[in-house]
């Protein structure tokens, strides 16, 4: 059986989704082609397999994007850049904590399986965490928010100002954007 | 991708993309912003839930073993083996050294503040606080689930509870070395006396005011958080610590619009000598096992 840290294609989905449990697994998906009433910039959540991906692949299909597609195979061996991996294998044994405590490799690494046109609106990731992301097929533009010396992010009156917009720039927004254009390949 | 990044993302094709979140020493402090960001505005900023709190309380555990403790060699373990012919000296680096807190320079050192100013907040910043046992998230409690939660029964597993407790005790120790043993100057060269608690009463108090401003903007309006129940968490967690108590009480001269020290980059970090490397009494340790 193919993990789905193995799955490096939409044509890979394709072929596995044949004979591979992983067309069993239930996912939740954000479905850009519902409008989402009063301007709301929440995208509709619907339940769905990973084969519903490539069913709908086509120009007329269905805009989904799966986000968090756990990868429980992950390569959880302490990096150089993550703090939390080398924290969580020297404390294994000290202060009460149970040697064998298994790390949250669920929550920690997963998958984005997007069709085109899926768009996530400006937001932040949880819990004050550092992202990785990888392309491993397909394009993405990633568009990131900079801030203004007079408008810093560590103020709780950024997001609070009538001119911060979820979905829109005004002329009075007081940040900027510079996008990165990530093909197969390209780590962000 | 640093913590606390407002980003977008487009697809403009199909895509397969593989990633991970990670938490950095040395982004501790925008990991603060970006939790508390998080933590307000949920719903509305952030688009994904995934419970990683054990990460930062064994980053705070590591942290307390490295630099108390003395547990991870820092700065090179040399010992001798013999070969053969030839007498050898080998220096050891254990690489995770390299994520403990730079504390001889004031960005370092917030860094290390900031994850115990996030510990200490842990039953505060945690949306499972704020909901009875059976009580499903962003739904409104229901009369007997109110009596639970205003007896502080709430979501968090018991030994998840413990763990809190323990590693908020931690955090406090961290807390308490510092203001035994560092030297603070401020931006006009006096000397600050307590910096640990007035930044985590700045903390404090703008999580309130920040709470308030986004129930005025109606942000939260779906959040089981309520305005009032974090300010009773708050007012029981200052409790915990006599210089925080007795800071609370002259909030108001402290900012209560930021989550970073102002000016930071003004202050001056010394340690009174090698004294605090003699340091590492760890306090009552219980026999129970965290996870």
């Amino acid at each position: 059986m193919l993990a789905l840290h193995q799955v490096k294609s939409l044509s890979t989905v394709d072929i596995i989704n044949s004979y591979c449990p992983i067309k069993l697994f239930i996912v939740q998906f954000l479905d850009y082609s519902i409008e989402p009433s009063d301007n709301d910039c929440s995208p509709t959540v619907v339940s769905g397999r990973v084969r519903d991906l490539w069913e709908n692949r086509h120009p007329t299909g269905k805009i989904l994007n799966a986000l968090d597609l756990p990868l429980y195979a992950g390569d959880t061996e302490p990096t150089e850049y993550g703090s939390e991996l080398h924290a969580w294998d020297v404390t294994r044994g000290h202060h009460h904590i149970d040697q064998k405590s298994p790390y949250p490799t669920e929550d920690m690494q997963w998958a984005l399986v997007g069709l085109q046109n899926a768009l996530t609106f400006l937001h932040v990731d949880c819990e004050g965490v550092g992202t990785d992301v990888t392309v491993a097929d397909g394009r993405k533009a990633w568009g990131f928010l900079r801030e203004r010396h007079n408008n810093p992010l560590s103020s709780t009156n950024f997001f609070l100002k009538d001119t911060f917009r979820l979905n829109e720039v005004l002329p009075l927004s007081e940040y900027d954007f510079e996008m990165v254009a990530l093909r197969p390949g390209d780590r962000l | 991708m640093k913590p606390c990044q407002p980003h977008f993302v487009f697809s403009y094709a199909h895509s397969i993309c593989l990633g991970g979140h990670y938490y950095l020493t040395n982004n501790m402090q925008t990991t603060l912003q970006g939790l508390i960001h998080t933590f307000v505005l949920h719903n509305f900023l952030t688009n994904t839930s995934h419970p990683t709190r054990v990460l930062l309380r064994r980053l705070v555990l590591f942290y307390h073993m490295g630099l108390i403790e003395k547990e991870i060699p820092a700065s090179g373990m040399s010992f001798i083996f013999y070969s053969s012919f030839n007498l050898n000296l080998m220096s050891i680096l254990d690489p995770a050294a390299s994520h403990l807190p730079e504390i001889h320079n004031i960005d370092g050192l917030m860094n290390l503040l900031s994850a115990c100013v996030l510990v200490v907040l842990g039953n505060v910043l945690d949306f499972r606080t704020y909901r009875a046992p059976t009580q499903e998230e962003n739904q409104k409690a229901n009369k007997n689930q109110q009596i639970l939660i205003d007896h502080d029964f709430n979501t968090i597993p018991v030994n998840e509870r413990f763990a809190i407790c323990y590693s908020r005790g931690v955090a406090l120790h961290l807390i308490n070395w510092i203001r035994r043993f560092c030297v603070i100057t401020g931006p006009g060269g006096e000397v600050v006396q307590d910096l640990p608690s007035s930044f985590f009463v700045q903390i404090a108090q703008t999580l309130i005011s920040y709470k308030k401003g986004a129930n005025f903007s109606q942000l939260d309006l779906k959040a089981n958080c309520k305005l009032d129940m974090l300010t009773r968490q708050m007012e029981n967690i200052v409790k915990i610590d006599p210089h925080f108590s007795s800071l609370w009480s002259e909030r108001h001269s402290l900012p209560s619009d930021s989550l970073a020290l102002a000016n930071q980059n003004e202050y001056l970090v010394k340690w009174q000598s090698d004294i605090q490397l003699e340091w590492s009494d760890e306090g009552n340790i219980h026999s129970f096992t965290l996870y």
